[in-house]
């Protein structure tokens, strides 16, 4: 077992998939489950994470077969250098397109509601120049800064006690299982795209110290940890809105915050919205990294590409904010998305179980 | 390694040939003072020993002249005859043949006797540096524990390290830097607890030191650095014998100049800059109590200012509207930008602390008087400050100034200044951007090659009993890891009795 230089030990693992995981996708994850699902959607939310699940141990079965080897090296191992190249290629595109994504509603989410006049550019430059200081270093000095970061989910989950103090109507989520199977699951699908980012796992894996044993206990309780979260969320802003109010309502949590107010602060929306700053911009540093890590690449020019990287997500985000086309962009990024998670992995492990291959050496 | 041992020598023989002594007692005496380029405070005194001239040589201003009379000139008047080593009386004796190792004995103290057809030297030391005597520190006061205080002198320092470790692993090291000062610096640590890597690593620093000249503890500081750009101090000086003690204990390395009071020790974490020798000595709830405080402080003063500006500039909607009302009353009149106001107010207080920092106490107090009560009232009165911002600011100046180790207390108050702009220009977000990249940055530091935000950054829960508070004494059981010395444990079964 050789240990690599920058390796993460199981227990940044879990902080770091749930860094990935956990970002903007939870402002609107409520109202974009609740169009299908209604009432159910937290049924819904625990569909999506059982699906997760199952999607990781297809991973960790596919991983296990190698694992010393980054995954840019398993795809060119299984398809040969030419195919795994191109899909390599096509991880890559993901990850920008998806780090660029979430840097688009980020900024367009502080825009609305932070800072109204400033520039887009200037907010995005700002985001990604941070997004690139950390992610230069390696591996290991992001893995630290997430675990930080996790500190500021336990302040929401605090922040969100207190809306319990809110009048609340359980009759909304009632009568359980109204919306019918296919609606149900027609959420899960949809909420499954808020919590992408554990695909991260197929480029760390090589990386944590001692992979062989224990890594499905971490990234399960990572992924009950972020089921769990997205659920008592949801479920909270189910009981306090109104099915109509959820529809139009697109970021319904912060409107909830936006009730609370104590002496010293009117607005809590505002003041959780600055710290969930920090949780957003994981979740683009994460992308950027596995955009970096995606092509096989030297060591010495890590730090070269993550700059580039970072200049190529900053150009896509100049794109105009306007709904069409980041609903656009949405679409096009979830069937990247389908592609990703699903369909290459599978093909993968297929591919590999046929053929019969695995990483040559002492690890059968 | 082998590169360091020559240095010193190297040092000498760039500024003088290497001459041997001779037989003849006025050819050598020519030859130190040429060597000491004829300086006038070097003393010859003619004497007879064995029947044969001698001469004893000594720099006037080194040496102490009751000590030479009763230890080396009255002896050899008195016996004439014999053995040199058994007539002096003296606790170190040095035989050398070598004009250079000669030159340098006499510059450290030590009076030469030269003999008529003797080549070989006898140095033998009978100085004494006037010093300081020992008290306690004026800038690291503390109220529930020992009032002593490192002073000038490398040996009393060592003493006081050594009166506090009596340990035969308690090693120290020496190394002379700077070729015109020859200053001595010394490496003090435990030899079966301090990090074999860590040791190596700092030796290895200290022989790329090449200076001319060495005079304090901050030179070598930032020298040996791991990021001299960072606003954070990445080793503690303290001028402090129990806290240098202390962290001994946990495996860390110290680093004493020779004519500088202040300690280094290396290598630290961020949290230590904000713990005090007070909290072991006071109830444990009480210590961590204070430790709190101090945190509290930290965030205060680096961010308490930029919140306000925030606040004003950006999110007026954040505050209640009683509150609201009341502050906007206080900006009426204002005819400055909340950034502005902040900006020179915290000006203002530098230029007070600065003005007052060097001058008697008497006068010192009535600048702050002057400077703090009149300026103060009166730039509100005339509208110059809003009321609401003197306030921000005094909290802020006074929060600076809680952290024990005024290094880092000064690094709050001056990252102070960037997060205030990034408020003025991008409200809450500047703030938190700037925050996290900060927080970035501790978790990139490292000192040493270990972890300068440990344990927060890597996250080590074991290591969180002694850092936000202070448990019990007794439930320290392990040492700190952020060092990582060789062994953990440093108690067994303190509380046994209890059954």
């Amino acid at each position: 077992m050789i240990t690599k230089k920058y390796s993460i030990t199981k227990f940044q693992l879990f902080f770091v998939l749930i860094q990935s995981q956990i970002g903007i996708g939870l402002f609107s994850l409520p109202n974009v489950v609740q169009e299908s699902a209604k009432g159910d959607s937290w049924i819904s939310i625990i569909l999506a994470g059982a699906g997760v699940q199952f999607l990781l141990i297809v991973y960790l079965f596919l991983l296990k077969r190698f694992p010393d080897d980054e995954f840019a090296q398993i795809t060119q191992k299984i398809l040969g250098r030419t195919l795994g190249k191109i899909i390599n290629f096509f991880f890559y595109f993901y990850f920008i397109m998806t780090g660029s994504l979430s840097t688009i509603l980020m900024v367009k989410l502080i825009n609305l509601q932070l800072l109204p006049i400033t520039p887009n550019w200037m907010i995005s430059l700002l985001i990604l120049s941070a997004c690139i200081y950390l992610t230069i270093s390696n591996l290991k000095i992001i893995a630290r800064f997430f675990v930080l970061a996790f500190t500021l989910i336990i302040l929401l989950l605090f922040l969100t006690l207190f809306t319990l103090l809110l009048p609340q109507e359980i009759q909304f989520i009632l009568p359980v299982g109204n919306s019918g199977i296919k609606n149900i699951l027609i959420g899960s699908n949809s909420a499954l795209f808020s919590m992408v980012g554990f695909e991260a796992l197929l480029f760390l894996y090589s990386f944590i110290i001692h992979n062989n044993k224990g890594v499905l206990k971490t990234i399960s309780l990572a992924n009950i940890f972020v089921t769990g979260f997205y659920t008592f969320i949801v479920f909270i802003c189910l009981i306090s809105f109104s099915p109509d109010q959820l529809n139009l309502i697109r970021e319904p949590l912060i409107f909830l915050f936006r009730g609370l107010s104590f002496k010293m602060f009117a607005r809590v929306d505002l003041i959780f919205l600055s710290f969930w700053i920090v949780p957003m911009t994981t979740t683009i540093i994460a992308y950027l990294f596995l955009a970096s890590k995606s092509l096989r690449n030297e060591e010495k020019s890590y730090k070269k590409i993550v700059v580039i990287n970072g200049i190529l997500i900053f150009l896509i985000s100049l794109i105009p904010h306007t709904d069409e086309i980041t609903n656009l962009f949405t679409k096009y990024i979830s069937y990247l998305n389908y592609a990703v998670i699903y369909v290459i992995p599978v093909l993968l492990l297929i591919l590999s179980i046929i053929f019969k291959k695995h990483e040559t050496g002492e690890t059968a | 390694m082998s590169f360091f041992k020559n240095t010193p020598k190297q040092n000498i023989t760039l500024n003088e040939n290497d001459k041997q002594l001779t037989n003849d007692l006025k050819k050598n005496i020519e030859m130190i003072h040429e060597y000491l380029c004829q300086t006038e405070d070097l003393m010859f005194k003619k004497m007879s020993f064995n029947k044969m001239g001698c001469t004893i040589l000594f720099l006037d201003s080194m040496v102490k002249k009751d000590i030479l009379q009763s230890s080396v000139i009255g002896p050899i008047l008195e016996k004439k005859s014999g053995e040199i080593q058994n007539v002096v009386k003296t606790t170190e004796l040095k035989f050398s043949s070598n004009i250079s190792e000669v030159g340098a004995s006499l510059l450290e103290g030590y009076c030469t006797i030269l003999i008529e057809n003797d080549a070989i030297a006898k140095s033998v030391v009978v100085g004494e540096i006037a010093e300081r005597s020992i008290e306690e520190p004026a800038n690291e006061r503390n109220i529930l524990s020992s009032h002593d205080g490192f002073v000038e002198n490398l040996s009393t320092n060592i003493l006081l390290l050594r009166r506090r470790i009596k340990s035969p692993q308690l090693k120290v090291k020496f190394f002379t830097l700077g070729k015109i000062t020859n200053t001595k610096v010394s490496m003090v640590f435990i030899d079966k607890l301090a990090n074999k890597k860590i040791l190596e690593e700092v030796e290895r620093r200290i022989t790329f030191i090449d200076v001319d000249h060495l005079l304090s503890i901050g030179d070598i500081e930032e020298f040996i650095e791991d990021n001299p750009h960072s606003p954070f101090p990445q080793m503690l000086t303290t001028e402090r014998p129990d806290r240098g003690a202390s962290y001994l204990t946990e495996g860390k390395i110290i680093l004493i100049v020779d004519g500088s009071p202040r300690i280094l020790i290396v290598p630290i974490t961020f949290f230590a800059f904000y713990q005090s020798p007070d909290d072991y000595n006071s109830r444990w709830v009480l210590g961590s109590f204070f430790r709190i405080i101090r945190f509290f402080s930290l965030m205060i003063s680096i961010s308490l200012p930029a919140i306000y500006i925030a606040i004003i500039s950006f999110h007026s909607e954040v505050l209640p509207i009683g509150i609201l009302y009341s502050v906007r009353v206080s900006l009426e009149y204002v005819p400055f930008s909340p950034l502005v106001e902040a900006i020179v107010m915290q000006i203002i207080l530098e230029l007070l602390k600065e003005a007052s920092i060097r001058l008697p106490t008497p006068i010192a107090q009535t600048l702050g008087i002057v400077g703090g009560l009149i300026i103060g009232t009166a730039v509100v009165e005339a509208n110059l400050v809003s009321n609401s911002m003197i306030v921000v600011i005094g909290l802020t100046a006074i929060s600076s100034f809680v952290a024990p180790v005024n290094q880092m207390g000064t690094s709050a108050r001056l990252l102070g200044f960037p997060v205030m702009i990034a408020a003025s220009l991008f409200g809450f977000f500047g703030i938190v951007l700037i925050l996290m990249v900060l927080v970035m940055h501790l978790c990139k530091l490292e000192s040493f090659g270990t972890h300068y935000f440990s344990p927060l950054a890597p996250f080590k829960l074991e290591d969180l009993k002694d850092t936000f508070v202070r448990l019990p004494t007794w439930k320290l059981k392990t040492r700190p890891t952020d060092s990582q010395p060789v062994y953990k444990q440093q108690q067994r079964h303190t509380r046994g009795w209890k059954k």
